[in-house]
C-alpha cells in the first residue's frame, strides 16, 4: 500500500487505514424510464469501500452514475439492490427514524451553490436549520455556527445577508459550513467546485483539504474533471455507464492506467503544458457514450474500446483485484504489470 | 531560463504580431449608466487575429471576454448599452455600432456558442436548418442543398449523415448538436469562426473530439478560429496564441508557448498556479486573493493591483499595454522586474517507456 508522497507543503495527512467508514456492495440503482419498458441502469453493480480519513474520488462522464452513487449513499434514492453500510450499519435497510438519527453523521454538498440555499433565509438561519431539524439547537451549538462561518472564510458581516447578496464561491462556502454544522464524519461532495472559477476553485479545494484534517472527515469526492479529482483524492474510482472500470491509489492509476477507458480519459484531458514540452498523444475515442437504458452487452466499454476482442462483446469482465490495492474490470488485465498492449499504462500513448 | 525565453521570444514575436491581420479590434468599449455613473465592463480593448490563426481569449467570469466577442460582432443590443470602437476585417474598417457589421457576420465571420440546443430551432430538422443555411449563401436547388447538407454533416464527423439529416435537434446528443452547429457555421465558408465556450457543456472525451474537429477545419480550410473560454486547458489544446482578459482589459497577449512557460502578467501567472494538475496532489494550490471586481469597481490604476502580490505604488497609475520580454504585450509596468513562474512538462513524468 502506498502512502501519499511526502511533500513540503503537504496538507494530506497519513491515512488511518484501520477500517472503512463506508462500504458499498453490489449497488444497483435502476430508474423507471419515462417511456419504454427498459429501465435506466444508472448504477449497475458497484462495490467500493471508503476508508476512514481518506478522500475517495469518483470520476466519470455524464451518465456514468457517479452522482447517483452519491445520492444512494445519502439514501436520497433507493437502491434497486445491493447494500450500503455506514460505519458498519446498513443504511439501505434503515427505517426513516433510524436514518434521521444517523444522517447527521454524513452530509452532502451539491454543485449548484444557489439552489441549495433558501433565498428567503438569512445565511445564519440557513446554517441553524440543520440543528433545528435535528433538535440540537442548543446555545453552545448555535455559537459553533458562528465559528464555522469564520472557518470557511466568511466574517460575521455575512450572518444576516441573503444568498443573492453573495458570490457563487461565497455561497458554496456557506453550503460547506452548513454540511459541517452537525459534525459529520463523512462528507459527500458532488461536483462541489465545478461551477466555480479556477481561482475560487483553488481556494475551496485548499479549504476542503484543511477542513478534512481539522474535522477528521472522510470524503467521497465526485467529479468529472480529472485534474480536480486527482488533486484532492487519495484513491480514485473510474466509472463508465453505471460500472466501475478501475479503482486504485490516485498516482498509480493515472501514471499507469490499467483500463483502456482510464487511459483514454487521461489522454482526453486537456493539458496545460507548453506545446514544446508535450509528449502525450491522444487516444481519440470514436462514438459517444451509449444510453444507460440499453447498455452494450459484455463489457459496456467494448463498442468504443480500441482493443476490444470478441469476448468483450459477449462476456461481462470480472471486477478483479490485481494487487497493489488496485482493481480493474477488463478481460485482458490480470495483474498490475500484465499489459497485453504496449501502449497501455502510459500517459504517453500511441 | 532567461536565455531560453529570449531564444523562443524572438521567433514568437513574429507570430504574436502578424503584419496584416485578418481581424483587428481597436478600442472596443461597452458602456452603460448605473446610478448616474458610466460603467464600462469592457474598456478600450484591442487585439488582432492573423489569417489562419487559432487565437484563445481566456478570462474568468466577469472578465468581459464573452461581452467582447458579442460586441465585436454587433450582437450586443440591449437598451442603455453603448458599444464603440472599430473593427477592421480583411482590410475593410467597420464602425462597431454599424449595420454593415451584420453583413459581415454570417458571411465572413460565423459564431458558435456553448449551448447548441438554444441556437438550433427545435421545430425544424437539423437537415432543414443546415440546408437553408447553405442556400442562404449559395444559389442551389433544394435537392442540391440537401446533398450538400448531408455532405457537410459527414464533413463534421456525423456518422450516418443521411439518417441524421431527418432528425430533430432533441434527438441528437450534445456533441452531435455542436457538430451540427459547426456545420451550419461553416456553411458560408467564413474566414473566421468565433467559438464561445464551445465545449464547456460537453464531456471530456466529446470535448476532445470537437477540439480535434476545429483544429482539422482550421488546417484544411485555413479558417481562423477565435476560441473564447474560461478554461486554459481547452485553449492550450487548440490555440497558437493567447489573449488574457481581466476586468474588461487585455492584460497579456502572447504565443501559447510563452503564455504558459513564462507568463508576463501576474494575473496569468496566478491563473496557471491555481490550476490543479495531475501531480499537484497533496499540495496547496495558489489562490488569487479577493475576487474579480464588478464592472466599474476595479481600482483606477492597474485593475489587478488590489489582488496582486507584486503591486507597488507605481501600480496605482493607469496601465498601458507594453511590449513584453516574450514577444507579446503585457499591461504591467513592473513586468520587466518580475520573474514570474509558468508551467512546463513534468520532469518526473517520463514519456512512453
Amino acid at each position: 500500500m502506498t502512502e501519499p508522497k511526502p511533500s513540503a507543503t503537504s496538507v494530506v495527512p497519513a491515512v488511518d487505514r484501520s477500517g472503512e467508514i463506508l462500504a458499498i456492495d453490489g449497488l444497483k440503482v435502476h430508474y423507471k424510464a419515462r417511456q419504454g419498458k427498459h429501465p435506466v441502469r444508472a448504477v449497475d453493480g458497484v462495490s467500493l469501500q471508503i476508508r476512514r480519513g481518506e478522500t475517495f474520488g469518483l470520476i466519470g462522464e455524464s451518465g456514468s452514475g457517479k452522482s447517483t452513487i452519491g445520492r444512494a449513499v445519502m439514501r436520497l434514492v433507493e437502491p434497486t439492490s445491493g447494500r450500503v453500510h455506514f460505519d458498519g450499519k446498513p443504511i439501505s435497510a434503515m427505517s426513516r427514524r433510524q436514518l434521521k438519527q444517523l444522517r447527521r453523521r454524513f452530509q452532502i454538498v451539491f454543485q449548484d451553490p444557489t439552489s441549495a440555499l433558501d433565498p428567503r433565509k438569512t445565511i445564519i438561519n440557513s446554517l441553524r436549520e440543520p440543528l433545528e431539524v435535528q433538535g440540537l439547537a442548543t446555545p453552545a451549538a448555535l455559537d459553533r455556527v458562528d465559528l464555522l462561518l469564520s472557518r470557511v472564510g466568511l466574517n460575521t458581516s455575512f450572518r444576516d445577508r441573503y444568498p443573492h447578496e453573495l458570490s457563487g464561491g461565497q455561497k458554496q462556502r456557506v453550503n460547506i459550513a452548513r454540511a459541517l454544522v452537525l459534525d459529520p464524519v463523512l462528507l459527500v461532495l458532488d461536483e462541489a467546485v465545478s461551477a466555480l472559477d479556477v481561482s475560487v476553485q483553488a481556494e475551496v479545494l485548499n479549504m476542503f483539504a484543511a477542513l478534512k484534517v481539522e474535522f477528521g472527515l472522510s470524503v467521497l469526492f465526485i467529479g468529472h474533471d480529472l485534474a480536480v479529482v486527482a488533486h484532492i483524492s487519495d484513491r480514485i474510482g473510474v466509472m463508465y455507464l453505471g460500472k466501475l472500470m478501475e479503482l486504485g491509489p490516485t498516482d498509480e492509476v493515472l501514471d499507469q492506467p490499467l483500463h483502456p477507458y482510464t487511459a483514454a480519459l487521461r489522454s482526453a484531458e486537456p493539458e496545460v503544458v507548453p506545446p514544446s514540452d508535450r509528449v502525450r498523444h491522444r487516444i481519440l475515442l470514436t462514438g459517444e457514450i451509449p444510453s444507460p437504458t440499453h447498455p452494450p452487452s459484455g463489457c459496456v466499454f467494448h463498442p468504443r474500446c480500441p482493443y476490444a476482442q470478441e469476448v468483450c462483446s459477449t462476456t461481462v469482465p470480472e471486477w478483479r483485484d490485481v494487487g497493489d490495492d488496485r482493481w480493474v474490470a477488463c478481460h485482458f488485465v490480470t495483474s498490475v504489470d500484465g499489459h497485453p498492449h504496449p501502449t497501455w499504462g502510459s500517459p504517453a500513448l500511441g | 531560463m532567461s536565455s531560453a525565453i529570449d531564444g523562443v521570444g524572438r521567433s514568437a514575436a513574429s507570430s504574436a504580431a502578424p503584419k496584416t491581420p485578418l481581424l483587428r479590434v481597436e478600442g472596443l468599449t461597452v458602456a452603460f449608466r448605473k446610478d448616474g455613473r458610466e460603467v464600462r465592463p469592457v474598456e478600450n480593448l484591442s487585439f488582432q487575429i492573423g489569417h489562419h490563426e487559432r487565437l484563445g481569449m481566456v478570462g474568468e467570469s466577469g472578465s468581459g471576454k464573452s461581452l467582447t466577442s458579442l460586441a465585436m460582432l454587433g450582437l450586443v443590443d440591449a437598451p442603455g448599452l453603448h458599444v464603440s470602437g472599430a473593427l477592421e476585417f480583411d482590410g475593410r474598417t467597420y464602425d462597431l455600432g454599424s449595420e454593415a457589421l451584420r453583413r459581415l457576420r454570417g458571411d465572413e465571420i460565423s459564431i458558435i456558442f456553448q449551448e447548441p440546443m438554444t441556437a438550433l430551432d427545435p421545430v425544424f430538422t437539423v437537415g432543414h436548418q443546415l440546408r437553408e443555411a447553405i442556400r442562404r449563401h449559395r444559389s442551389v436547388s433544394r435537392g442540391e442543398g440537401k446533398r450538400l447538407a448531408i455532405e457537410a454533416l459527414a464533413g463534421v464527423g456525423i456518422p450516418d449523415p443521411g439518417r441524421r439529416y431527418a432528425e430533430y435537434p432533441h434527438q441528437l446528443s450534445g456533441g452531435m448538436r455542436q457538430r451540427v452547429m459547426i456545420a451550419i457555421a461553416i456553411a458560408c465558408e467564413p474566414k473566421l469562426l468565433l467559438a464561445d465556450e464551445p465545449t464547456t457543456a460537453l464531456d471530456v472525451t466529446t470535448q476532445a473530439q470537437i477540439l480535434d474537429l476545429l483544429r482539422e477545419l482550421n488546417e484544411s480550410r485555413g479558417m481562423a478560429i477565435m476560441l473564447v473560454s474560461h478554461d486554459l486547458g481547452v485553449i492550450a489544446d487548440l490555440c497558437d496564441r493567447v489573449v488574457c482578459v481581466y476586468a474588461g482589459e487585455v492584460v497579456e497577449d502572447a504565443s501559447l508557448e510563452m503564455a504558459l512557460r513564462a507568463p508576463s502578467h501576474p494575473y496569468l501567472e496566478g491563473l496557471l498556479k491555481a490550476m490543479p494538475r495531475v501531480g499537484s496532489r497533496g499540495t496547496q494550490l495558489y489562490a488569487i486573493p479577493g475576487s474579480v471586481p464588478a464592472p466599474g469597481a476595479a481600482p483606477r490604476g492597474c485593475h489587478f493591483a488590489s489582488r496582486c502580490s507584486y503591486a507597488e505604488d507605481v501600480c496605482a497609475e493607469p496601465q498601458v499595454l507594453l511590449p513584453s520580454r516574450t514577444g507579446g504585450s503585457v499591461r504591467c509596468v513592473r513586468h520587466g522586474e518580475l520573474d514570474l513562474v509558468g508551467v512546463s512538462g513534468d520532469p518526473h513524468r517520463s514519456p512512453a517507456s
